[in-house]
């Protein structure tokens, strides 16, 4: 078949699935090609355009807020920067050198999984939570449903393990977890929400960007799929893996150091890609039955690794229990 | 017509003056930006940076704004020309975003329906098959596999009426440009 035919026809079915074709980041060389594709959009204006969803202009106002919030902020750190000491200008260029020439690999990577991250807008994932300890044993802990947007929303169940059944969600205005076995819903403030679930994306790549060093540990293949290794070292904690799928950039399976004798890899055994998180989902309902607990929940989790992340430092299991308790 | 002070709010960071800015623009905006890019994801993108450019504008340049649409709709045309122009500097030279620099940003109703007409009647021209392949793979978005079997045809078939028809339809759009 012609090349161009399929490219032509490729380009029609990207803007029929509402996407923004890659021509229109990289454009052909061909100016014939660009001049059909300039027909195809113009053909496809007699149609009424595809409207975005009906919280769109929330979405929109948010995301704006942010934007420029940020803008404000670098603004401030740039103005900040420029009354430093031309000293300290060039201390920081000899370490920046030297992050250069050490890590070199770890900006690549982490750009990668940055621009992967943008396409996404939201993905539903079954994720299993494997427990190891010292002689090697592996011990399935748990199978967890999730869902998550680029906008911070998530959907949580526990599939299997001790907290089966256990729902936590944040939609953005509230989150809550609702506990079937004491036939409960905790209610928190949806922000600050220092903990999502262990390997959601977002987090995943925000925690590899802030870390003190990345290096690549080889090859190895995570449910199936090609995956590359890396070793990343926390500016503050113990160094952990990150599995990163080879062809989508982002990342597979999470697998923390050995901590009190106990290793948690946390692995996506699938993973799919969509437009939003199903809107019943994220709607808060009170179960028949069930009691609403707003004054002091505590939020339950599934592992000592969880826990340690809500906190933000590290837990020390005693040996013994303490006696009363 | 959006208050002044609601303006004003939304220059320093109010969200909810931004939300209600947005609340009452968005549309035209979109629909603006969507005419150009002809998807959603871009649309929504470039909307987006639309307003944050038009805020962090007004932000530092304290101006008043009479027509905040038009405003808008010149930032988000600025943006697409921005795009096409960094793409003509990495040495392409073709319009990729068809925007015409000589279009405005106040772009009204009737020069959009007249250029639909044009299209309308540059579709007119096409045999029967060229037509229904173009009705039905752009206007009514089937895929190629979709459109071969209602018009009973080949999928490589299909490729090639699509292609010939694309032909013909940009050389008359371009003798009536």
């Amino acid at each position: 078949m012609d090349n161009n035919e399929k490219k032509i026809s490729e380009y029609i079915d990207k803007l029929n699935a509402e996407k923004m074709p890659k021509e229109h980041e990289c454009p052909e060389d061909s100016p014939e090609l660009m001049e059909l594709m300039d027909t195809v959009r113009k053909v496809r204006s007699l149609k009424e355009p595809a409207l975005p969803e009906v919280d769109y202009p929330k979405k929109l106002a948010r995301a704006v807020g942010g934007q420029l919030w940020q803008k404000a902020v670098t603004k401030k750190r740039r103005w900040a920067w420029m009354a430093g000491t031309a000293a300290i200008a060039a201390v920081a260029v000899i370490v920046l050198m030297l992050n250069f020439v050490l890590y070199s690999g770890r900006t690549d990577i982490v750009y990668a999984m940055e621009q992967a991250y943008k396409e996404v807008r939201a993905y539903h994932g079954i994720l299993s939570i494997v427990e190891t300890n010292l002689k090697g044993e592996e011990t399935l802990q748990a199978m967890r449903e999730v869902w998550a947007d680029s906008e911070g929303r998530y959907y949580v169940k526990e599939l299997t393990g001790f907290q089966k059944g256990l729902i936590t969600v944040n939609n953005g205005e509230k989150k809550w977890q609702v506990s079937p076995e004491e036939s409960q819903v905790y209610v928190f403030p949806a922000f600050p929400d220092p903990y999502r679930f262990t390997l959601e994306l977002g987090n995943e790549i925000k925690d590899a960007k802030n870390a003190a060093q990345i290096k690549a540990a080889g090859e190895e293949p995570v449910a199936g799929r090609k995956a590359t290794v890396f070793e990343v070292m926390p500016k503050g904690g113990e160094t952990y893996k990150i599995w990163i799928d080879k062809e989508t950039n982002l990342p597979l399976q999470r697998q923390s150091a050995m901590m009190n004798a106990i290793q948690y890899t946390v692995t996506y055994k699938s993973i799919e890609f969509s437009d939003n998180i199903p809107t019943e989902l994220l709607s808060y309902d009170l179960p028949q039955g069930f009691e609403e607990i707003d004054e002091n929940p505590e939020l339950l989790v599934n592992n000592i690794e969880e826990a340690a992340e809500i906190a933000g430092f590290t837990l020390k299991v005693p040996e013994n229990v303490p006696m009363g308790i | 017509m959006l208050k002044e002070e609601t303006l004003k709010k939304a220059q320093d960071g109010d969200l909810k003056s931004i939300e209600e800015i947005c609340s009452s623009t968005w549309e035209d905006i979109y629909r603006f930006i969507y005419y150009k890019v002809q998807n959603r994801q871009e649309a929504e993108d470039i909307t987006q940076e639309t307003y944050v450019k038009a805020l962090y504008h007004l932000q530092k340049n304290s101006v008043k704004i009479k027509q905040y649409t038009g405003f808008l709709k010149t930032v988000a045309l600025n943006i697409l020309r921005d795009k096409w122009r960094k793409k003509k500097r990495r040495g392409i030279n073709v319009n990729i975003e068809a925007v015409n620099p000589e279009e405005t940003a106040v772009e009204d109703a009737a020069e959009i329906s007249a250029q639909r007409e044009l299209i309308r009647n540059a579709l007119d021209c096409l045999n029967e098959e060229q037509r229904m392949v173009i009705e039905l793979r752009i206007l009514k978005g089937y895929s190629v596999a979709e459109t071969a079997r209602i018009i009973k045809k080949k999928e490589s078939t299909v490729r090639v009426l699509q292609y010939r028809a694309l032909k013909t339809l940009a050389s008359i759009l371009k003798r009536n440009d």
